[in-house]
C-alpha cells in the first residue's frame, strides 16, 4: 500500500514523512524545500509485517502548478507511471491557514483517491485552546481526519494504526476534474467549510503575534538589511573561527596516526605508501571537515527558523535588477554550500528565464568543495596572523564570488530574452525554533555525503599519485643529479605539461594539482600535500610549510603572493566539479549547456589567474 | 502605509498571478494589512487571515483594495 503526502508548501509534510519512515529528509521553515519526491517505508519502530509505504512530494497551492517542483506532483497524483502510482493520499493542512488549504483538499477529492486528512500543528490549538470540529471536513471529504503535532509526534500513533490496516476500495483516477476545477467556487466552499470546522479562528491570528513582532526588527528598512548583512557575515566567519580547534584535533590525530605507522614498520614500502600517500592524502582533506560541517549547521539554523524567506524578501529589489528575483536566493545560498542541491531549488523558480540563469551563475558561488582550497591558501598567505584575520578574507571572498555572480548574471541578463511575468509572491512562514537534534543530524548528514564522496576519490588519486611519483625507480648510481620525483612518470609527464601552467606561476606539480582538482575540488590540496612531500625534512613540517620552502627547477619560490591570489581566482570561477556538470545536464536537459559553461567558465578561470599573477608581478609582488 | 488595512474588492493581473494571489490567501472580501513596505521599491509584507505574505509592487497592485477605515465611516 503506497500512501502519498500531498499539501501546500510548508505545512508540515516533510517533517511527517520523517515521523513515519524514520528518514532525515530536509525539514525547512522555507516553501518549497522539496523539489523531488522522496518514498520510504513505515520505520521499523512502528512495528513489522505491514506493507505501508510513503511518498513526500513538493508542496503545492493547488493542482494549477505555476513551477517545476508543482509539476512534480501533478505528475505524481496523474498516476500515469506505474512505478510511482500511489494507493490512497494523506493530505496534510496547517489549521492556521485552513481556508486556503482545503481549495487543494478540494481539487485532490474529486480526483477520486481515497483520503486522510492530517492536521498539524495539534500543540498549537491546544496551546490557544481551540477546538477543531474535524466531523465536519470527516463528512464532507468522507476521510478521517487525525490532529498530529510535527515537532514532538504526538498524535501519530492512531494514525499509523489507521494506515497499516487502510482497506482501499477501487478507485479511478478522475482526470477530466482537473480542467473542470473553478477556483473561485472551491475557495467559496472551503471558507465555508474552514468556518464551520474551526468558528474560533479568530483566535488562532494570536500565533502570529511574536513573528510579527520579529519581523518588525528583521523587515526593518534599516535594522533589518543590517542584521541581513550580520547574520550573512557572521555564517560565513564563523566556518573560520569556530572551526579552528576541532581543524587542529583532526591534523593533530592524523599526524599521530601517520607517525606510529613509520615508527612501526621503518623499512617497509607499504608502511611509506600509507603514510606518505593515503594518511597525507586523507589529513589534507579531512581537517577542513570541521569547517564543512559548520557551514551546513548554521546554513540550517537559517532555513529552519524562518528567516530565509525574510532574507529572500529583503533581497528581490536588488536581484530583480539583474533579472533574477528573491526566490533565487535560497538556490544562492544553498550554492555555498553545494552546486547541486542549489541547481536543484532552481525548480521552484517559476520564470524560466530567470530559472536559466540562476542555473548558469550557480558554479561562480563559492561552494563547500572550494573551502578546503581557501583554508589552505588563505592559511599560507595569513600564515601566523590571528584566526579573525583570514575568516575576514574568507567572508571577503564569499562575497567577491557573489559579486563576480553577479555580474555574469548582468552580462548574461543583456542577451536573454526576458518573459513578461514572473512571479515573486512568496510565503512568510512562522518563525520556529528549529529543533537543536534535527539540526545536527542534517549537518551531519550532509556532511557524511561529503565525506564518502570526497572520500573514494582521494584514496584512488593517493594511489596513482604515489605510485606515478615513485616508479620507475631512479638508480643513483647512473643520474646523480635526478631526483626520483623527476625521473618519475609522473615527473616525466608534468614537465610536458608545465608550459601551459607556467604564465600562473606554477611548476609542474602546481599543474598537476590542478589537473587532479577535475575529479574534486578538494583533492587540489591533498595532491599538493602528496606532491610537495619531501623526505630530506627534518620532523613533519606542515602542508602549508612544505609549500612556503618548494622551489621550482630554477630554485626560485614557487608559491608566492602574487600565485596564492592566482590560485584562488581560479578555483573561484573554475568549474571542476562532475557532478555539478551532471546535475546541469540533468536539469536543463542540455548536453550544450552544460559544455558551454564548463569550457567558458575554465577558460575565464585560467585567464584571470594568468592576469592577476602576472599583474601582480608587474606591480614588484613576487 | 504600514499597519493600514484594506479590504480585497477584486482580484486582476494576468490569470497565472490572479490565481497565484487567490491560492496564497488573498480572497474577495476578506481584510489585509500591510506590515511593511521594503525601502526602494521593495516588495511589500501583508498580512491576510492566512498568513503573512510578500509581494512585488506589481503584484500588490493588482489586488483592488478599499481602504478599511473609509468603509466604516
Amino acid at each position: 500500500m503506497r500512501f502519498i503526502l500531498v499539501g501546500p508548501p510548508n505545512s508540515g509534510k516533510s517533517t511527517l514523512y520523517n515521523w513515519l519512515t524514520g528518514s532525515l529528509a530536509k525539514v525547512v521553515n522555507y516553501p518549497g524545500s522539496t523539489v523531488d519526491y522522496m518514498t520510504g517505508d513505515l520505520a521499523s519502530h512502528w512495528g513489522t509485517g505491514h506493507q505501508v509505504q510513503v511518498m513526500d512530494s513538493p508542496g503545492t497551492y493547488s493542482l494549477h502548478p505555476k513551477s517545476e517542483d508543482e509539476e512534480v506532483t501533478l505528475k505524481l497524483l496523474k498516476g500515469t507511471d506505474k512505478e510511482t502510482k500511489a494507493d490512497a493520499v494523506i493530505l496534510v493542512l496547517d489549521p492556521t491557514q485552513l481556508s486556503r488549504h482545503l481549495v487543494l483538499a478540494l481539487q485532490v477529492s474529486r480526483l477520486g483517491y481515497p483520503m486522510i486528512l492530517v492536521i498539524t500543528m495539534k500543540d498549537l490549538l491546544e496551546k490557544q485552546k481551540i477546538q477543531l470540529d474535524s466531523e465536519v471536513l470527516k463528512n464532507h471529504f468522507g476521510a478521517q481526519v487525525f490532529l498530529v503535532d510535527g515537532k514532538l509526534g504526538g498524535g501519530l500513533e492512531p494514525l499509523v494504526q489507521y494506515l497499516k490496516f487502510f482497506k482501499h476500495p477501487d478507485h479511478v483516477i478522475n482526470h477530466d476534474s482537473l480542467s473542470a476545477s473553478h477556483l473561485d467556487q472551491e475557495i467559496i466552499q472551503s471558507q465555508k467549510l474552514s468556518a464551520m470546522a474551526l468558528p474560533m479562528k479568530e483566535k488562532l491570528s494570536s500565533v502570529w503575534d511574536h513573528t510579527l513582532k520579529l519581523d518588525s526588527f528583521f523587515l526593518h528598512p534599516f535594522l533589518g538589511y543590517i542584521s541581513f548583512f550580520v547574520i550573512m557575515f557572521f555564517l560565513f566567519t564563523s566556518v573560520y573561527w569556530v572551526a579552528t580547534p576541532l581543524m587542529d584535533l583532526v591534523e593533530t590525530a592524523f599526524g599521530a596516526i601517520s607517525e606510529k605507522v613509520i615508527v612501526s614498520f621503518p623499512e617497509s614500502e607499504f608502511a611509506r605508501f600509507f603514510s606518505e600517500g593515503i594518511v597525507t592524502s586523507f589529513a589534507a582533506v579531512f581537517v577542513f571537515v570541521p569547517q564543512i560541517f559548520i557551514l551546513f549547521f548554521f546554513l540550517s539554523i537559517l532555513e529552519g527558523s524562518g528567516y530565509l524567506s525574510r532574507a529572500a524578501t529583503m533581497i528581490d529589489r536588488p536581484f530583480s535588477k539583474i533579472g533574477l528575483s528573491g526566490r533565487s536566493f535560497v538556490p544562492f545560498l544553498s550554492g555555498y554550500a553545494c552546486a547541486v542541491p542549489a541547481l536543484m531549488a532552481t525548480r521552484n523558480i517559476s520564470s524560466s528565464s530567470e530559472k536559466w540563469m540562476a542555473r548558469m551563475i550557480i558554479p561562480l558561488l563559492s561552494c563547500s568543495a572550494r573551502l578546503p582550497v581557501y583554508g589552505l591558501l588563505l592559511g599560507f598567505l595569513f600564515w601566523k596572523s590571528p584566526a579573525w584575520l583570514p575568516g575576514l578574507v574568507l567572508s571577503c571572498l564569499y562575497i567577491l564570488s557573489m559579486v563576480v555572480a553577479t555580474l555574469a548574471a548582468g552580462v548574461l541578463n543583456r542577451f536573454i530574452k526576458k518573459e513578461k511575468t514572473s512571479l515573486f509572491l512568496m510565503e512568510l512562514p512562522l518563525y520556529r525554533f528549529p529543533l537543536i537534534r534535527s539540526l545536527w543530524l542534517q549537518a551531519w548528514n550532509k556532511t557524511k555525503s561529503f565525506i564518502l564522496r570526497a572520500g573514494p576519490v582521494i584514496f584512488v588519486l593517493s594511489v596513482f599519485l604515489w605510485l606515478g611519483m615513485n616508479y620507475p625507480k631512479v638508480n643513483p648510481e647512473l643520474s646523480a643529479d635526478t631526483t626520483q620525483l623527476e625521473y618519475s612518470y609522473l615527473g616525466k609527464m608534468g614537465q610536458h605539461l608545465e608550459p601551459v601552467f607556467e604564465p600562473m606561476g606554477l611548476d609542474w606539480r602546481g599543474g598537476v594539482g590542478l589537473i587532479a582538482a577535475f575529479a574534486a575540488r578538494e583533492v587540489f590540496v591533498s595532491t599538493l600535500a602528496v606532491l610537495y612531500h619531501s623526505d630530506e625534512e627534518v620532523g613533519d613540517p606542515g602542508l602549508i610549510e612544505k609549500l612556503q620552502q618548494a622551489k621550482n627547477s630554477e630554485g626560485q619560490l614557487i608559491f608566492t603572493t602574487s600565485v596564492m591570489w592566482g590560485l584562488i581566482l581560479f578555483f573561484m570561477i573554475a568549474l571542476q566539479c562532475l557532478s555539478t556538470v551532471g546535475v546541469m545536464i540533468k536539469e536543463s536537459q542540455s548536453w550544450k549547456l552544460a559544455i558551454i559553461q564548463l569550457i567558458l567558465f575554465n577558460v575565464l578561470a585560467y585567464g584571470v589567474a594568468v592576469v592577476v599573477v602576472q599583474g601582480l608581478r608587474s606591480f614588484g609582488i613576487a | 502605509m504600514n499597519n493600514s488595512r484594506f479590504v480585497i474588492q477584486k482580484i486582476e493581473g494576468s490569470l497565472e498571478l490572479q490565481e497565484r494571489l487567490k491560492e496564497l490567501g488573498f480572497f474577495q472580501g476578506e481584510n489585509l494589512t500591510v506590515i511593511r513596505k521594503l525601502p526602494f521599491h521593495g516588495p511589500y509584507v501583508v498580512q491576510t487571515n492566512q498568513g503573512l505574505v510578500s509581494l512585488r509592487k506589481d503584484e500588490f497592485d493588482s489586488l483592488g483594495l478599499k481602504a478599511f477605515d473609509k468603509d466604516l465611516k
